[in-house]
């Protein structure tokens, strides 16, 4: 066992993309709390069709000789494109799913032929597409780092705010907090979480590490704190888990980690019908 | 508070600013094609090769470490300051040295792999490359692994090799790549998985 562990961390990459992913899974896990309450999950899935879109376009500028990352040039458009999602799903004629699956069929397509007409669809872009945390560069470690911290310190800072704008919107604007100002804000740092975690996840699977942590903790917890803790033990012990057996059987690491998702939100539905039963019993 | 989440924005603006690629970077190793066969490599006048009576039978021929080369001391199997480029994570510890070249440059790899050899058209320079197949964009069509130069008789394409050289970057058409400037090459009898998955 100890032979595994030393294998494991002897690679320089798997470290950094343990520290990278467990950040970005704890970043993903505690917003899941309030999108998932809010009705907002398909928003990640949303930003995550926009986010390959506008990484296509880094990917493509960069062919063309622009020395852009390809993140830097995602990263604005994604949080405008959150802020529009935003906007029409609360305000527009248009439903917000509707609003969502527009915005993310078309992005995708235009990503699609802007990689088309420039790289190809070459392993970079496929790699957004379906992930590769094993393949970042240095550059794109520290940023995710420094990003993923950003988000926990206003996530941490602006608790109670977020709390009261997920638990009761229409209570929270009664009593004077700018309930749009906070909207924007959660849809901010899930645009940020979701450009950071596109590279490890991929656009196809990022919106399951939001998701999957926040459904699984609400299986057994009933109140906004302990899911939230729960939901971010479980999306850091998942990752983990996901990384380990990627390593082992040679699979996947993005789709591993959600697979042991999976997993455990069954094992977590499971152990809540079964106290939900014993309570009436 | 409006303020503030501007200048929040303006924060993570700059942020992303931060990860502007400073180097070019050509060709991971993954989304390379398959090189062609059409032409002979050169063969340096002073080139010898040895054929070892190795109980072990695993080494056909071998060229002496470039003894001028201050890491050629390094070079044996066991030694430690070697990367070895195992089986497993083959894909991913090749693609980790093209993304971060700069973190490997001048440092002593060891990998195994097939040979293949591919002529450019135009200049009629013969390239040599230790690589596996692997998974690429449309099917199985993908190739891991590193060109290399070698100062000894370079090997026949499709045998495995048992590469360990040093990390060195060229620049070709304002690109930064990777080759491995090779001390030592083995012809190994026992190959190793000629495709690997990740």
């Amino acid at each position: 066992m100890l032979d595994f562990f030393q294998e494991f961390f002897s690679y320089t990459f798997i470290v950094r993309a343990v520290i990278v992913g467990s950040l970005v899974a704890l970043c993903a896990a505690l917003l899941g709390v309030s999108l998932v309450l809010k009705r907002f999950s398909m928003i990640g899935d949303g930003l995550s069709h926009v986010g390959f879109g506008t990484i296509t376009l880094g990917i493509g500028l960069n062919a063309l000789g622009l020395n852009l990352a390809p993140l830097s040039v995602s990263l604005p458009l994604v949080i405008i494109a959150a802020f529009l999602l935003l906007r029409i799903s609360e305000n527009s004629k248009i439903k917000g799913d509707a609003a969502i699956a527009l915005i993310s069929g078309s992005s995708l397509a235009i990503g699609v032929i802007i990689a088309a007409k420039t790289t190809g669809m070459n392993t970079d872009v496929c790699n957004y597409m379906f992930g590769s945390i094993l393949a970042m560069k240095k550059d794109d470690v520290y940023l995710s780092i420094a990003l993923s911290v950003v988000v926990l310190i206003l996530f941490i800072l602006f608790y109670h705010k977020i709390f009261a704008v997920t638990f009761d919107e229409a209570f929270a604007r009664a009593t004077g907090t700018k309930a749009g100002i906070y909207n924007m804000l959660v849809a901010l740092l899930t645009a940020v979480t979701i450009v950071i975690g596109m590279r490890m996840m991929g656009a196809l699977l990022i919106s399951s590490l939001i998701i999957f942590p926040a459904l699984t903790a609400m299986r057994v917890c009933k109140s906004f704190r302990p899911v939230t803790i729960l939901s971010a033990i479980l999306s850091v012990t998942c990752f983990f888990t996901g990384m380990l057996l990627s390593f082992l059987y040679s699979t996947p690491a993005g789709a591993s980690v959600v697979v042991v998702n999976l997993i455990v939100f069954c094992l977590f539905s499971l152990l809540g019908k079964i106290r939900k039963s014993g309570a009436t019993i | 508070m409006k303020r503030a989440l501007f200048l929040l924005v303006i924060f993570v603006l700059f942020l992303s600013g931060c990860s502007s690629t400073s180097q070019k970077v050509k060709g991971l190793p993954i989304k390379a094609t398959k090189v062609g066969d059409n032409a002979n490599g050169t063969v340096p006048e002073d080139a010898s090769v040895y054929t070892t009576a190795d109980p072990s039978d695993t080494v056909i021929c071998t060229y002496p470490p470039d003894t001028t080369n201050p890491n050629s001391e390094k070079i044996t199997a066991d030694s430690k300051g070697i990367i070895e480029i195992k089986e497993k994570m083959f894909i991913a510890q090749c693609n980790d040295i093209y993304m971060n070249p700069g973190e490997y440059k001048g440092k002593t790899v060891k990998l195994e792999g097939f040979c293949d050899r591919y002529t450019d058209p135009d200049t009629k320079k013969t390239g040599y490359y230790v690589i596996r197949n692997g998974p690429g964009c449309c099917g199985n069509d993908g190739v891991a692994g590193f060109e290399f130069t070698f100062a000894g008789t370079y090997p026949e394409k499709d045998e495995w090799l048992e590469v360990i050289g040093t990390i060195e970057l060229i620049t070709v058409d304002d690109y930064t790549t990777v080759l491995i400037k090779a001390d030592s090459v083995k012809v190994l009898t026992k190959r190793g998985a000629e495709f690997v998955q990740n």
